[in-house]
């Protein structure tokens, strides 16, 4: 019986994965104790005899409650005696935290401690046996002190480590914990080990309920710590580590969480997966959902009305663009009348305003080009969303997207989340319904172009004898083939592009025109188009009309449809009228 | 009519260095959770410094029976502190107030900048709360139908002194319509009922709360635990023998005292470890001394009483012949004024 006793406790000191874990331990004992201060130092006491046996004393000192005689005897030297189970309040919940100062194998372990009028030492020596005697002067809280054979190398080291070790453990903690090496003369005292509570990102926000302290931030590496009391439980970058079958939700949020809900298991490896811990999980979700994701909201709405934004902030918008459209679809619905989509010209819309532009139109503009031609598209109530600049793309865990795709990402994936709510067909039955989806799954997709790959400003310009000849028959066969546009007509292209196009289409003829194929016409109604007066072929068909008319206007004629990739099948019809139009001579 | 608080203003550099020594005492003091919370305290004594409010108050007023700031010193800041955000955007930009101010001795754009960096200061600051309450839910054991709740309140006190009430006890649910505390989910709070109750004890030993509260249905009491900052003892004081000599030797030593009163069931033996307290029992009548006899043989609860001292050095002898002369023997931990963590 005796022997396994002695094997229990052997195994409990050696159960932690480094033996300086004792000072997580220990100072989860004193923070349980009431105490707001933990002081570590270390000294060395070379050996007077000059024989080798030096030693280390690591020192931890706390000012809580203490410890009286009945605590000594049934608690502090029996295992598995912890009065904390079960309580909400305390860290400690098994009984065995004090033992792992064993690991180190010290020489002895000296206790002296206060408590209710009494004050105590207890001396453990190297095979745990120990003895206690009452002292005469007070002693508040617990001064713990294990005696342990080194030389000043192990000491140096020891001093590294165990600094190490406590801001591992120790540096979120709610009592404030020092560390200081008194064997250094250049020592200037102790040294705090907390920091902060909080984590790095954006839109860093703290969430507290009652023995809980939340703090969240989207990060695209994001880290994932648990404490309880400030105490680390356990740590990770890995979210299915961290959050198991809520790893989705965490993986662009780095989160860190101080919770009365978690505790570690017996072996300290991790974080005990039980009731209280789902608790804690529910209100990291709610923390995400909630205070997080306004605060993201938030502060794209802020960034979207500021007129002329730059640099880092610019960047800093698309960011949280991109991790916007991270979010749970029913979320971004939620805030779907949120103005947070920059304009490049006018008031900042809203996803659902986006939802109806690329509903109507099928596509969608976005460029992070100003110009006189997005002003254009603007002033003819088509909105144009601001797009990245290079190196600003970013898209969560897809990494960094060069541009505009970042924007053009977002923004598809805007119109993908808003596209997903739409229910009413689920409701619909027969014909109804599948008409519906069949619209439905017309709409699901959308187009995210620059609107400098669609328009053209142009003058509509008179054409010259020979180029009004050749226009009006190519005119008239495309319609009498039944390919014909509601009106043919001239242009010069202003800031031609570097691959000028034969013509430009649009709804009538106009000094905003869109390059073929890219004209959403609408159902049932046929373009007009204006042809490219500089264009070297079209000069080239003007040259040659005078002598082969028709061949002239049925190559013209053709280039249109083949640019424009509309009623291909219709060549030879096209060939049929362009000889009977202007005779058989070609 | 109310009673005129006693008080003495202290002026530069007097109150500079009353702050200082506050601040100091109370970092050295490494007060327990049993106590009201050290660095708040010592956050907010510190807004009381010239250093920190540039001249924008005049002196420092002391509650000579406590030796801590009057309740108006304390409120300032607080009221201060919650008005800091609107203040600083009512008030023109710093670049703007340095320019207007330039070269203007005591104009009001001076001052309006002293305040901007005043009010700036004051927004990162967490203060002492002047009355506070809070419910801990421990743990519930579902057999018994019964709670136990940690509840903390903190409150500066009518005599002027800071108060920390600790109580754990529990509560059945069967006394839950009748119930102190509330408990929704795992969300503990309190009533208005309890609140007032101990805001009415604050002034009384830990023992006779533990009695108050043990007498109402459904709860039981596990231990109650005053912990006290102040009196704080300097020359301007009216102080205990043998110190009042010594400051007249030292006037410019501190003492700092922090009192811990606690009754529960886990104390193993009556005692009274505090030279400055005059134990409930003697102050009491024979008959209610009786009574609260019979009350610790009731509910099973010993008393103790406890002080530490942290004292300029040169005043250390004298605290230490105090605890002497009341047979008592107390921790006296020397502090520095220059030692205060800023």
């Amino acid at each position: 019986m005796a022997v396994r006793a002695e094997q229990t406790l052997g195994n409990l000191v050696t159960q932690f994965s480094s033996a300086l874990d004792f000072y997580r331990e220990l100072v989860q004992n004193s923070i349980d104790a009431g105490s707001t201060h933990v002081d570590v130092w270390l000294e060395f006491l070379p050996d007077e005899k000059g024989d080798g046996a030096d030693t280390i004393a690591i020192h931890i000192d706390d000012y809580g409650e203490g410890m009286d005689e009945e605590i000594i005897d049934n608690q502090l030297t029996t295992l598995f005696s912890s009065t904390k189970e079960d309580d909400l309040t305390k860290i400690g919940k098994f009984g065995i935290g004090f033992v792992s100062v064993f690991a180190l194998r010290p020489k002895a372990v000296l206790i002296q401690t206060g408590r209710g009028g009494q004050w105590w030492e207890v001396l453990f020596y190297q095979d745990r046996s120990f003895s206690k005697s009452r002292l005469e002067v007070p002693v508040e809280g617990t001064q713990i002190t294990l005696f342990i054979e080194g030389d000043r190398a192990r000491y140096i080291e020891l001093v590294h480590s165990s600094k190490k070790t406590l801001k591992r453990w120790c540096r979120f903690s709610d009592a404030e914990v020092t560390f200081e090496d008194r064997a250094d003369p250049r020592s200037r005292g102790p040294e705090p080990i907390n920091a902060p509570f909080g984590v790095d990102g954006l839109c860093a926000t703290r969430v507290e309920h009652q023995g809980t302290e939340i703090a969240l931030a989207y990060s695209d590496e994001p880290t994932y710590g648990f404490f309880n009391n400030g105490l680390t439980l356990a740590e990770t970058s890995d979210v299915e580590d961290a959050f198991g079958k809520r790893s989705d939700r965490f993986e662009h949020i780095a989160v860190r969480v101080k919770s009365r809900y978690l505790e570690h298991t017996l072996s300290r490896e991790t974080v005990l997966k039980d009731q209280n811990y789902d608790k804690a999980m529910a209100l990291i979700e709610a923390a995400a959902d909630n205070q997080l994701f306004s605060r993201l909201v938030y502060e794209l709405t802020e960034l979207a009305v500021v007129e002329s934004l730059e640099g880092s902030k610019l960047s800093e918008y698309f960011k949280l663009l991109g991790l916007f459209t991270l979010e749970p679809p029913a979320l971004i619905r939620e805030h779907r009348r949120r103005p947070l989509l920059r304009t490049l010209h006018g008031k900042p819309l809203t996803p659902q305003d986006l939802h109806d532009v690329g509903h109507g139109e099928g596509r969608v503009f976005v460029t992070a080009r100003r110009s006189r031609l997005t002003a254009t598209v603007h002033e003819q109530g088509v909105p144009v969303f601001a797009g990245d600049l290079p190196g600003l793309g970013y898209y969560g865990k897809q990494g960094s997207v060069e541009t505009p795709a970042g924007a053009r990402l977002s923004i598809r994936a805007l119109w993908n989340a808003l596209s997903s709510s739409h229910s009413g067909p689920s409701r619909l039955f027969g014909g109804i319904r599948k008409a519906m989806m069949g619209q439905r799954a017309r709409m699901s997709t959308i187009e995210v172009v620059d609107p400098h790959d669609v328009y053209q400003h142009v003058d509509i310009c008179e054409p010259h004898d020979e180029q009004r000849r050749l226009l009006r028959a190519a005119a008239d066969v495309l319609s009498a083939a039944g390919a014909g546009y509601a009106k043919l007509g001239a242009c010069v292209l202003k800031d031609p592009p570097l691959q000028s196009p034969l013509f430009v289409i649009g709804p009538k003829l106009a000094p905003l025109m869109a390059l073929a194929p890219q004209l959403r016409a609408r159902r049932n109604r046929r373009p007009a188009a204006a042809v490219n007066v500089a264009h070297s072929q079209f000069e080239r068909l003007v040259a040659l009309f005078p002598r082969r008319p028709a061949l002239a206007t049925y190559c013209l004629a053709k280039a249109l449809l083949l640019q424009e990739d509309r009623l291909l099948h219709l060549d030879s019809k096209i060939m049929a009228a362009s000889k009977k139009e202007l005779g058989s001579n070609a | 009519m109310k009673a005129r608080i006693p008080a003495v203003r202290l002026e530069e550099p007097r109150s500079s260095w009353y702050v200082d020594w506050a601040c100091s005492t109370l970092g050295r003091a490494r007060l327990s959770r049993q106590y009201p919370d050290a660095r708040l305290l010592s956050a907010h004594i510190e807004c009381l410094g010239r250093e920190f409010h540039l001249g924008l108050y005049d002196g420092l007023d002391v509650d000579l029976r406590s030796g801590l700031p009057t309740y108006k010193e304390w409120a300032r800041v607080q009221s201060d502190h919650q008005i800091a955000p609107e203040a600083l955007a009512r008030l023109p930009d710093v670049d703007v107030l340095v320019e207007r101010s330039r070269g203007r001795e005591g104009s009001i754009h001076g001052k309006q900048l002293l305040k901007r960096h005043y009010y700036q200061s004051l927004l990162g600051k967490k203060l002492q709360s002047l009355s506070h309450m809070e419910v801990a839910l421990r743990r519930v054991e579902p057999e018994h139908r019964t709670a136990y709740f940690h509840i903390i309140f903190d409150k500066l006190d009518a005599t002027g002194i800071l108060v920390r009430y600790s109580i754990d006890l529990s509560q059945r649910s069967a006394a839950f319509d009748r119930a102190i505390v509330t408990l929704d989910d795992d969300e503990a709070g309190h009533t208005e009922a309890l609140r007032s109750m101990i805001f009415r004890f604050t002034s009384l030993d830990a023992e006779m709360t533990f009695a108050k509260l043990a007498v109402i249905e459904g709860v039981d009491v596990e231990r109650v635990v005053k912990g006290v900052v102040g009196p704080f003892f300097f020359s301007d004081m009216d102080v205990p023998d043998p110190l009042q000599q010594a400051l007249v030797e030292y006037p410019d030593g501190f003492v700092g005292t922090f009192a811990l009163d606690m009754a529960a069931l886990d104390v193993a033996s009556d005692r009274d470890n505090d030279p400055l307290s005059t134990a409930l029992a003697e102050r009491l009548s024979p008959e209610a001394r009786e009574e609260y006899q019979r009350a610790r043989s009731r509910f099973g609860y010993k008393v103790f009483k406890d002080r530490k001292f942290v004292a300029s050095s040169e005043l250390r002898p004298c605290v230490d012949a105090l605890c002497r002369g009341a047979g008592t023997r107390n921790l006296i931990l020397i502090a520095a004024a220059s030692a205060r963590p800023r």
